[in-house]
């Protein structure tokens, strides 16, 4: 079983908490995501998971078996972790072949010739570069090193992969392809994934569970959907995709933007959990609708053509929202007054 | 810009390559003419008999025994060292990688001069306080050797494989560890199957550089070499042109062995280049992430004292050595406070002839080389970095040639072209050691400034154009100031190695226009060791104040720029 | 006034010939973008116009003077124009007030108009209290506006643009974006701007040229027009994410694997040989009836979007819909599901233009 299970892990670096009382599991056999922006302590996460940076606080187990322990100074090494890594930067070796590359882990287990060869082949069959085996990764293009890094990570059959940012350095066609193969990869061989990545919309792709990071701080654990569709916080929505904050105030029963009383009362109910008088709406450019007349009142500051899509900037009072609209919809002029209707929205506590 | 015939571009290649040949070129191609060509016409044959000649094929199997004896030595100490300070946790780290460049600063002539004072087998104060010390009868060093010449250059070359290796230990990306670290590796196997390979070309690198140092030098081995009649091809070269009087035979020997020496430095030079430019070794990251760092543990204070013994026994033994002696009233006096004196520091500043002399021309030399190398190297690199016509393959060549043609040989060509061959007569004269002296540094000044050149994109100077500046005001505005710390770096490049070298003036000097180190050399070889060590010692003075005056001059330029 | 006119220009490197009798106009006043991939001779262009280099052959004209061709080139120095180059090309030995201040050391500007000159610029492009700063001390988005800056100050009939945002963060281009357009506006500038990055295009132009891999101006016109009525199927799939479906007629009713649909495909049909049907992700989506027959291959949630590969016909679709919607319905399908596909619009091309595709 390799289930993955941090408890209470915290990290510092001389006066800076990297990362904050964690408590994680990975189940086995899923594709897990760390989602952050940089510096919010995933990547550390990660190294602490392969035991190249070790504990303030807490433990790590793979399965029964602890890994990391701070307490009782345990840190089991990370060549001895069996884990498959695969780097931002591929990592792969300019001074061997790409089948000694691939082969390597398994020399240093110390298998059979045999062994090694059949492995070996397998790992570069399923990463597609059976072709080139005795080619040169200076002679390789970044996609191509990526899958030796892939290949060399799967060779050893391991339970868990850790994956830290490895589509970065990609262009995006090749990134968009590389998801692929890597959850095919996945799916065949049935390892557990720890993704590490700043792209939320990789992560969503990738993912059957993610967490978003921020400071150190874990921010939400759950599927990509659950995530975005009921994100536990203001920094996860606006991290999720591109958000509109407005912050409105409701009193006896009707809602008015704060700092912009002309604008009219918004048709939207206060969601339950909110008590306080003032608090913040959000909801996404797509979600937003606009008329003639009616709704909230504001005026377009800003039309921009994107081709499939027109966005408006519409300033209501002091605040400025951000509106996508189909190509085909009714277009407004920049300087008209506009309605607005919001189809769909969140609320959080002011501040 | 629209095709034209001859313009201001073409008019600065011609006079760069006109340059370049005439102080370059046409020295090295005597030197083969003369070597090769007798009466007329290609004699090979006789040339190689003088090869086989007893003392010259001697000269030839020292010099190939020493330069791969230094080579080892100094890459094993430094890749040691550079390993132990980059790559481990070894306290004092910074300081210690400041102090194993030290060596690089001293002139190794006057570190072999003190070595010959501490070490020679006679008279040398260690061995002889050891053989009173142990009631030896024979002395335990004898620095006077082969092994002895080898030891001391590897002490003051070995930092040319530090610094690479350092360098490179540095830069390395640390995934790549850290990929066979989880791959299963211990740090046995990765520093093995991982880290030494990729270092290779650094290493490489470091030792080429060594190996050409060493073939070419000639301080060392003349001070602990030739009164023992232990010859190098530098050296033979020197004693078959002075002992010879400049007899037809003599320097027929000497170009000989000259073409020799140029070629061996030309075969090396190209065994690097293809080394580097192999291109698989990327190895350098962009994330700044820590190495992996070997703990030392027990090890940790007994190497680091091993780290500062050995700077203290190569650096700092030599130079309070040399300060000591250059105080005492008659060589081998004990070193009591009465037989000190300062006496010989300003007698050798103010009052002797010989020595304000050579201070004089060296820092006049080192000036005027510096300034005009850098200047012309600054037309030439722009000529060679931002003009796009044909035939610029040619300065190319002709700026890397000198790069691989050591001292002596330079002077020997200047000596061949400049006495009277084509009109013009320098011997004796300062012209002929400054005209070796751009020939010698003209590739140093050609590195920098191309370099600084290169920095300068191009969209700078069109910029400057759309701005309405024309062709030359842009150059004015932008590309000069930008330059201008490259230049300064090239100047200073030039400046303090000429300053300080022995090498190619001792080969043109005149009895008026000795340098600072063909006076040590000499009253060394006159056997005024006082005087020899207290002019070292202000040579040593006036060095260190160089480097540290170089280091806020281009500190300053850096902040301000 | 700040007219440029390029006349059938050529240019070539070597062999190479990156240019072959491209002309073009861009109007006063007007914002006019180079789109292509990279390669395409468009920064050649740029250069051209710039004076930079000469064309083999051709005309250019600047607000109706003859600057390049018929034997004579006017050097960039002379052309009175404003360039911002992609990497900023600020110069770092210079405060931002000199450097923005240095092309009116060729006008004859008093002293004190010179700076009141510079302040004016540097207010405008968000800088006015940074004038003694060096560009090392500056973000990547604010030496681009010393560049701006730079390019604005004498007051320049015409401004190219050389990729100035391609360095800059998602964020900060689109900042930048509004902050060009604006200035656009505010000094009258005829602007040539010149990117391969389509958002930038559609968003920043009064109209477009699209360049192919060849040099070629294959299409030009209004940001509107060249999205959404391309002039060749190339212009459509350059411009966008597309897929293409395999169509087959049966008089008027058009069909796709046989399955007939209810929408008119848009364009005239090939005269001979077979038709495709070409539409972006937006313009299709997954229905639990009916449709044409497919089957789901890949389902990815992008955030506000989920995006789907769809075969149908042999061909994989690319198909995305609001996220919202698709939960709203029968929510995430699975990969494999047979599902339908409805058409929301296509428009017609020759399959042999398709070859090359992969």
């Amino acid at each position: 079983m390799a289930t993955v299970t941090l408890s209470h892990v915290t990290k510092r670096f001389g006066g800076v908490t990297a990362v904050r009382d964690l408590d994680l599991e990975i189940r086995d056999g899923e594709c897990f995501s760390l989602l952050g922006p940089s510096g919010c302590g995933k990547t550390t996460t990660l190294r602490m998971l392969a035991g190249f940076e070790d504990l303030d606080e807490g433990e790590i187990r793979v399965g029964d078996r602890v890994f990391s322990n701070s307490a009782q100074r345990y840190y089991l090494p990370p060549e001895k972790r069996d884990f498959g890594m695969v780097f931002q930067a591929f990592a792969v070796w300019p001074h061997l072949n790409i089948f000694d590359n691939v082969a390597f882990p398994l020399q240093i287990k110390g298998l059979s010739r045999a062994d090694i060869q059949e492995k070996t082949r397998r790992a570069l069959a399923d990463t597609g570069l059976l072709k080139v085996q005795h080619a040169f990764p200076g002679e390789l293009s970044g996609g191509e090193k990526q899958r030796i890094a892939l290949a060399r990570a799967i060779a050893i059959n391991p339970q868990v992969m850790l994956l830290d940012e490895p589509l970065s350095n990609l262009d995006p066609k090749l990134r968009e392809e590389m998801r692929f193969e890597i959850k095919d990869l996945q799916r065949r061989l049935g390892f557990t994934i720890v993704f590490v990545t700043h792209d939320q919309a990789e992560a969503m792709a990738i993912s059957d569970r993610m967490l978003v990071m921020r400071d150190g701080v874990l921010q939400q654990v759950g599927s990509p959907i659950d995530i975005y569709e009921q994100p536990a916080s203001r920094f996860v929505f606006s991290f999720i995709g591109l958000s509109n904050f407005l912050p409105v105030e409701t009193r006896e029963g009707a809602t008015f933007v704060q700092g912009a009383p002309e604008a009219g009362p918004l048709a939207i109910v206060r969601p339950e959990h909110l008590r306080e008088a003032p608090w913040t709406l959000a909801c996404r450019p797509t979600h937003v609708d606009l008329q003639a007349e009616g709704g909230l009142r504001g005026i377009v500051v800003r039309r921009v053509y994107l081709g499939e899509v027109v966005e408006y900037r519409v300033r209501v009072g002091p605040h400025e929202l951000r509106i996508q609209k189909g190509a085909r919809d009714q277009v407004f002029e920049e300087g008209a007054t506009v309605g607005l209707t919001f189809r769909q929205y969140l609320g959080y506590p002011e501040g | 810009m629209r095709p034209r015939r001859f313009g201001t571009a073409e008019l600065l290649l011609l006079l760069s390559i006109l340059i370049l040949v005439v102080v370059v070129a046409i020295p090295i191609l005597l030197i083969f003419w003369n070597a090769f060509v007798v009466e007329g016409k290609p004699d090979f044959l006789r040339a190689l008999a003088l090869l086989k000649e007893p003392d010259t094929l001697e000269a030839l199997k020292n010099s190939l025994v020493i330069a791969g004896g230094t080579t080892v030595l100094s890459t094993i100490i430094g890749v040691f060292f550079a390993w132990l300070v980059s790559r481990t946790d070894l306290p004092y780290k910074g300081t210690m990688k400041v102090l194993f460049l030290v060596p690089f600063m001293l002139p190794s002539f006057i570190g072999a001069l003190a070595w010959k004072i501490l070490l020679s087998p006679r008279g040398g104060h260690i061995n002889r306080l050891l053989m009173d010390l142990f009631h030896l009868e024979d002395p335990v060093f004898n620095i006077m050797s082969l092994g002895g010449i080898i030891a001391v250059e590897t002490m003051y070359l070995f930092p040319f494989v530090f610094i690479q290796v350092s360098g490179a230990l540095e830069r390395m990306d640390p995934t790549l560890e850290e990929a066979a670290r989880i791959s299963g590796a211990g740090l046995f196997t990765i520093t093995r199957r991982i880290t030494l390979p990729l270092m290779m070309p650094s290493i490489l690198a470091g030792a080429l550089l060594v190996a050409l140092y060493s073939l070419a030098h000639f301080g060392v081995p003349a001070i602990l070499g030739t009164e023992r009649n232990i010859f190098i091809i530098p050296t033979k070269i020197y004693e078959k042109i002075y002992a010879s009087g400049g007899n037809f035979e003599a320097i027929r020997t000497g170009t000989m062995l000259s073409s020799i020496l140029v070629l061996s430095a030309a075969a090396i030079l190209y065994v690097q280049s293809l080394v580097l430019s192999s291109g698989r070794f990327q190895v350098i990251s962009g994330k700044s992430m820590r190495p992996m760092v070997l703990k030392l543990r027990g090890l940790k204070w007994p190497l680091l004292i091993l780290s500062v013994v050995y700077i203290a026994l190569t650096v700092v033994l030599p130079t309070a050595t040399i300060f000591l002696v250059g105080t005492l009233k008659t060589y081998g006096l004990a070193f009591k406070l009465e037989n000190m004196t300062l006496d010989n520091f300003t007698y050798i500043l103010f009052k002797w002839e010989l020595t304000r002399d050579a201070i004089w021309n060296s820092f006049y030399l080192s000036l005027c080389a510096a300034a005009v190398t850098m200047l012309i190297g600054t037309l030439i690199s722009y000529v060679l970095v931002k003009t796009k016509i044909r035939g610029k393959f040619l300065l190319e060549f002709l700026g890397v040639l000198p790069f691989s043609v050591p001292g002596t040989v330079i002077a020997l060509g200047v000596i061949l072209m400049w006495s009277g061959r084509f009109g013009v007569n320098l011997y004796n004269t300062a012209w002929i050691i400054f005209v070796a002296y751009i020939a010698r540094y003209m590739a140093f000044a050609l590195k920098s400034t191309s370099a600084a050149l290169e920095q300068v994109h191009d969209s700078l100077e069109e910029a400057a154009r759309a701005c309405g500046a024309t062709k030359w005001q842009a150059m004015k505005d932008v590309v000069l100031p930008l330059i201008k710390p490259g230049m300064v770096a090239a100047f200073f490049l030039i400046f303090l190695p000429a300053l300080r070298e022995l090498t190619t003036s001792v080969l043109l000097y005149g009895p008026h226009t000795r340098t600072i180190g063909v006076a040590i050399y000499t009253l060394n070889e006159d056997g005024e060791t006082v005087y020899a060590a207290a002019l070292a010692a202000i040579a040593l003075v006036i060095i260190m104040l160089g480097q540290v005056l170089i280091k806020r001059v281009t500190r300053a330029k850096i902040e301000s720029a | 006034m700040g007219r440029v006119s390029v006349e059938s220009v050529a240019k070539a490197y070597g062999p190479k010939r990156v240019l072959q009798d491209l002309s073009l106009a861009v109007e006063d006043g007007e914002c006019f973008t180079l789109l292509g991939p990279s390669g395409c001779g468009k920064t050649v262009l740029l250069r051209l116009v710039a004076g930079f280099e000469a064309p083999d052959a051709g005309e250019i004209h600047i607000g109706g003077r003859l600057v390049s061709g018929r034997g004579t080139h006017t050097p960039p120095e002379a052309r009175n124009l404003g360039v911002v180059f992609q990497d900023y090309a600020v110069w770092p030995h210079l405060t931002v007030s000199a450097n923005t201040a240095y092309p009116l050391k060729f006008r004859t500007d008093e002293a004190p108009q010179r700076a009141a000159a510079v302040q004016g610029v540097l207010d405008q492009v968000g800088l006015g209290a940074l004038g003694e700063r060096y560009p090392s001390q500056l973000s990547g988005g604010q030496q681009q506006r010393v560049a701006l800056a730079r390019a604005l100050v004498a007051h320049p009939e015409v401004l190219l643009l050389d990729e100035p945002l391609s360095n800059l963060d998602a964020n900060l281009r689109e900042e930048m974006r509004f902050e060009i357009k604006d200035l656009q506006r505010h000094h009258g500038a005829t602007i040539l701007y010149v990117t391969h990055d389509q958002e930038v295009a559609l968003a920043l132009s009064d109209r477009i040229g699209i360049q192919d891999q060849t040099g070629r101006l294959r299409q030009v016109g209004t940001p509107r027009e060249v999205f959404d009525q391309p002039a060749d199927l190339e212009v459509f799939r350059f411009l966008g994410v597309t897929s293409f479906v395999d169509l087959t007629f049966d008089g008027e009713q058009a069909l796709i694997a046989g399955t007939p649909i209810d929408l008119r495909p848009e364009g005239p049909r090939p005269g001979t040989g077979a038709a495709v049907g070409g539409f972006r992700p937006m313009e299709a989506e997954l229905v639990s009836e009916g449709g044409v027959p497919g089957i789901v291959k890949r389902v990815a949630l992008l955030g506000a979007v989920v995006d789907f590969r769809v075969e149908v016909g042999g061909r994989e679709l690319r198909i995305q819909q609001e996220t919202s919607e698709v939960m709203a319905g029968s929510g995430l399908p699975k990969e494999g599901q047979p599902c339908g596909v409805r058409f929301h619009r296509l428009r017609t091309f020759a399959a042999a233009a398709l070859t090359g595709e992969a």
